[in-house]
């Protein structure tokens, strides 16, 4: 059987984990360091209700940029994210499921779980898990979050976080993530990732080490943190929360640019965990999911600080 | 009494390996006294760990509680029934304490009067009644460094709990824990077997386990492990490499071990060995193989989970990750060297060393300075003192280098590699890895100079900056490892040759810090003194030296503390000898006595034989105990000052000192204080326990 593509690989997680009583979501429109960020998944983890989500997410790390030379590392790739609150008992065997769904069967290959616990001080998160081992590569992120924004999780959500391009690299056995086909039509013509991304790999990596205006930064994060407190202040939390996500890709990008003095590096990142606890909390105390007329509902970034 | 065994599994999603190992020890620990308390007797108790599961096996377990009988002693009678006979309220709360009627109570007699005692009997109860009650405690009794909870529960556990078996002979036992009730289910490996196993009793536990292709017992994974990877190792003809730390944690990742062998392109060799064995260990958990000269070969060990007939294609997975790791490796390292090492020297500014001290770059400034100090204290040629200024400038420069930011554990080791990538002299490249050294107790000390000095000075400003800081460790509380870097320091005095004194390395490293932040010179350098003086107290004494010997040395001087450690030495031997234990009597008598203001130049005019005799011995052996001393021939010194045990002698048993004419009284005192000064440059005789004072 010819191995799933790109695409192919994302639709059949949807189709899984939409079987499995998920919201299929489509990506968050803010620039985030992990799906864990999304409102879907950081703000639903909290609160009493029933919630199961899915959804591809792209992630932005500009430091990790290589200019697109690098075969594994790139500053925007794809994670598949599920939150199935409260964990059901047989959480890991629907995961598992989830990789027969793309071509996997567990049995036919090494896989071990290893602990790995998870910990976001920047919004008051943390959860107890593993990373996920297929023949020794790192492919899932599995988390049992306990608390986010310092409150308790009652129920308890679990977390899947699936790489996407390892998943890919390994399903179709190349060496390089640009090599990965996209899609291939029946005709034979092949789209690969590289033909997707390698030149937003080279532009993005040039801006983030070299082009970006650091002082029209510096000034967009003193906007954004402004316009995010005001916001909060007049009762709107999920436009609020995105704020202080633009802050903390801001802050990101100044990293990568070494434009962050040593001095000054704790300041930032305790502006921005100001704001995304500041939303967390306004979310659960406005009723969460379920909340009132005027706020919204949303809570704080995950790994949208890399550091 | 018949007896049965029990077996209990909590049945666990994949348990943390070093929590594993912790919750068996402890359990094992648990059970004993828990089945004890439950007055339940049996043969064994075993234990065994995987990371699905807990496993308590008690073999022999008596199907009842022993009976109680035993006379508990109360309140004194006279306390326990008032003046009408009625009881007190502390009789009433001991009889219901006991769970005994007062009218029940027996009397007896004890020495002091008659008491109140309640008798306690019970018949034991069956086995089977208490167990449920008793697992289900001691699954709660397991303490775990991090816990949590899963779905809507609220018990915590180090994982989710996903079944319980547990069976008493063929009898299961309903344990509740965790929202479960035990039955008589468990479930092998997590692939290679297929949905529930029923057990039908606790002696087919373990039997069900192999069936479901699980080896539950750790000791006996670890033993299987070994002998796969020697197998292994044995058939391709090389040796594995087997970092303890490694292999325990392999061993609770896998509940079916098997080992293969695997290989990656043997073009990755020419990357430094210490970053592809990094990639294995740290990363993959893969044991290298090493060929007959010792060097790495591109084969390597995978401890798998897999199915055993699959190990192929398991293989095949492992060598793509592995090749995909060793191409980031290789990308990196090919990247650094392009680079050089000034940039990153550079880049140290963007680093921080200690919030409040400043960056890498400033504290590599103060190390470079202090490094030139301290190589002119100890005397270093201008070759080796230029190597050293060298290795400081570079010292730290790798920490920004693309592998030591993927592998910290690799700092100094790439920057080893980058100097002579550079064209840096050996020496330089070598005090670049040497500084990190000692890195333990017990670590080898650099072996070079350049590596002592820049290991010296690293250490010294890191100590210092914290004084100043005012952060000195306290208790348990020694957050920036202070405790080990002056020990590394004194190590390299004692055992590596390097010839500093505290005073003076202490006082430039502060000066560093002048303008860094504020502090008070003096008391800074007294308090860091100090601290060093209690870590080479420790140190001495950790070398099978007396405490008083360490103590009587150190309160000569111990600004030199190699000096201090040939001293302890020359003395712990001389003691050994009576003349020194003589002499060591009469200096405490002496120092007792003594009075600085007679000064030391006592008037011969006034001496009677006894007088001076030991002014004439003192005045023979001072210019000798000098140049011992200057020699540090302590052994000489000592024997010259146990030689004054015969005139000294003389001298207490011939004249009373504290003579009624100041004159006399004088002379004497002044002779006291020519023979105390005799010890000055060897030490503090008084401090000597089991001499008089």
């Amino acid at each position: 059987m010819k191995p799933l593509s790109f695409q192919d690989i994302i639709l059949a997680l949807s189709r899984y984990w939409a079987d499995q009583g998920c919201v299929v979501l489509q990506p968050y429109d803010i620039e985030v360091g992990a799906g864990t960020s999304h409102p879907a998944t950081l703000l639903r983890a909290l609160g009493p209700e029933p919630w199961r989500c899915a959804y591809v997410q792209p992630s932005r790390r500009p430091a990790d940029g290589r200019y697109g030379e690098n075969p594994n590392r790139l500053q925007h790739y794809y994670q598949f994210q599920v939150l199935l609150k409260p964990s059901p008992d047989e959480v890991l065997d629907l995961y598992f499921g989830s990789l027969r769904a793309i071509g996997i069967d567990p049995a036919e290959h090494d896989v071990r779980l290893v602990e790995d616990d998870w910990e976001n001080p920047t919004v008051g998160a943390w959860g107890l898990g593993w990373e996920i081992w297929l023949n020794g590569m790192e492919c899932t992120q599995f988390t049992y979050f306990q608390q986010v924004g310092g409150i308790e999780c009652d129920p308890i959500p679990a977390e899947i976080t699936y790489g996407l391009e390892r998943l890919a690299m390994y399903i179709q056995g190349v060496d390089s993530v640009y090599d990965i086909t996209w899609v291939e039509t029946p005709d034979g013509a092949r789209t690969t990732y590289g033909d997707v991304y390698l030149r937003n790999e080279r532009e993005q990596s040039a801006y983030n080490f070299e082009i970006a205006d650091t002082d029209r930064l510096r000034r967009l994060f003193d906007e954004y943190e402004a316009e995010s407190r005001r916001t909060l202040e007049a009762g709107a939390v999920l436009p609020a929360y995105e704020k202080a996500l633009k802050c903390s890709h801001i802050f990101n990008l100044l990293d990568a640019r070494g434009a962050i003095a040593v001095t000054e590096r704790m300041t930032f990142i305790m502006r921005i965990r100001t704001l995304a606890k500041g939303a967390a909390e306004a979310w659960v105390a406005s009723g969460g999911a379920r909340g009132g007329a005027v706020h919204g509902a949303v809570p704080a970034a995950d790994g949208g600080v890399t550091s | 009494m018949s007896a049965r065994d029990l077996v209990f599994e909590i049945g666990v999603e994949e348990i943390p390996s070093a929590p594993l190992y912790s919750a068996v020890t402890q359990l094992a620990g648990l059970t004993a006294v828990a089945l004890k308390d439950a007055r339940l007797g049996y043969a064994d108790i075993r234990v065994l760990g995987a990371p699905r599961r807990l496993v308590v096996l008690v073999e022999g377990l008596a199907d009842h509680q022993d009976d109680l009988d035993m006379r508990v002693k109360g309140p004194a009678v006279r306390a326990a029934f008032d003046a009408n006979g009625d009881p007190t309220p502390a009789v009433l709360g001991f009889a219901r304490g006991k769970g005994v009627d007062v009218a029940d109570l027996e009397r007896g007699e004890e020495t002091g009067g008659e008491y109140v005692y309640a008798h306690i009997r019970s018949a034991g109860l069956p086995a089977s009644d208490v167990l449920p009650e008793l697992l289900s405690r001691l699954a709660a009794a397991i303490e775990w460094p991090k816990s949590q909870r899963w779905g809507s529960g609220g018990t915590r556990f180090i994982r989710p709990v996903r079944w319980l078996l547990s069976l008493l002979g063929s009898d299961v036992v309903p344990v509740t824990f965790a929202g479960l009730t035990a039955g008589r289910t468990t479930y092998g490996h997590r692939f290679l077997s297929q949905g529930a196993i029923e057990v039908p009793s606790a002696s087919d536990f373990l039997l069900a386990h192999q069936r479901g292709r699980v080896v539950a017992d750790g000791e006996t994974r670890a033993q299987l492990i070994r002998e796969g990877i020697d197998s292994v190792a044995v058939q391709e003809g090389y040796t594995p490499v087997v970092p303890e730390k490694v292999f325990a944690e392999v061993v609770n990742l896998v509940e079916y071990p098997t080992a293969a062998v695997a290989h990656f392109d043997a073009a990755f060799l020419r990357v430094p060995r210490e970053v592809l064995e990094t990639a294995m260990e740290s990363h993959q958990r893969y044991f290298p193989l090493e060929g007959s000269e010792g060097a790495l070969t591109n084969a390597f060990i995978v401890v798998h989970n897999g199915d055993p007939s699959r190990s192929e294609p398991i293989v095949r997975g492992h060598e793509r990750v592995i090749r995909a790791r060793l191409a980031d490796a290789a990308f990196f390292y090919d990247e650094d060297l392009a680079c050089g090492m000034e940039p990153w020297v550079e880049r140290l500014s963007t680093a921080v060393f200690q919030e409040k001290l400043g960056t890498v770059a400033a504290k590599v400034a103060r190390v470079e300075a202090l490094t030139g100090v301290l190589a002119k204290l100890h005397g270093a040629g201008p070759t080796e003192t230029a190597e050293a200024i060298r290795a400081a400038h570079l010292c730290k420069a790798d920490l920004v280098s693309h592998a030591v930011v993927e592998f910290p554990s690799l700092q100094g080791v790439m920057g080893r590699y980058y100097a002579l990538a550079a064209g840096e002299a050996a020496p330089v490249a070598d005090a670049i890895l040497e500084h990190y050294r000692p890195r333990f107790a017990g670590d080898a000390v650099p072996a070079t100079v350049p590596g002592l000095l820049v290991s010296a000075a690293d250490k010294l400003d890191t100590i210092c900056g914290i004084f100043a800081l005012g952060q000195a460790p306290t208790g348990s509380a020694d957050p920036y490892a202070l405790r080990r870097a002056a020990i590394g320091v004194l190590a390299m005095v004692l055992d590596g040759g390097l010839g500093i004194r505290l005073d003076d390395a202490i006082g430039a490293a502060l000066e560093g810090y002048a303008g860094v932040v504020p502090f008070d010179l003096e008391a800074t350098g007294a308090s860091v003194k100090s601290f060093f003086t209690g870590r080479l107290e420790t140190m001495l004494r950790d070398r099978g030296l007396a405490y008083d010997t360490v103590d009587a040395v150190l309160a000569v001087a111990s600004d030199d503390p190699a000096d201090a450690l040939a001293r302890a030495n020359a003395l712990q031997a001389a003691r050994a000898s009576a003349a020194i234990s003589d002499v060591a009597v009469a200096f405490a008598r002496a120092r007792n006595l003594s009075d600085p203001a007679a000064g030391k130049a006592p008037d011969r005019a006034l001496m009677g034989a006894s007088e001076s005799a030991l002014v004439d011995a003192i005045d023979a052996a001072a210019a000798r105990v000098d140049t011992a001393v200057a020699k540090a021939d302590y052994e000489g010194a000592l024997a010259l000052l146990g030689g004054l045990r015969a005139p000294i002698d003389a001298f207490f048993t011939g004249v009373m000192v504290m003579d009624a004419d100041e004159g006399l009284r004088t002379m004497r005192l002044a002779l006291l204080n020519r023979f105390i000064g005799m010890f000055d440059g060897v030490a503090d005789f008084t401090r000597l326990q089991g001499q008089a004072k």
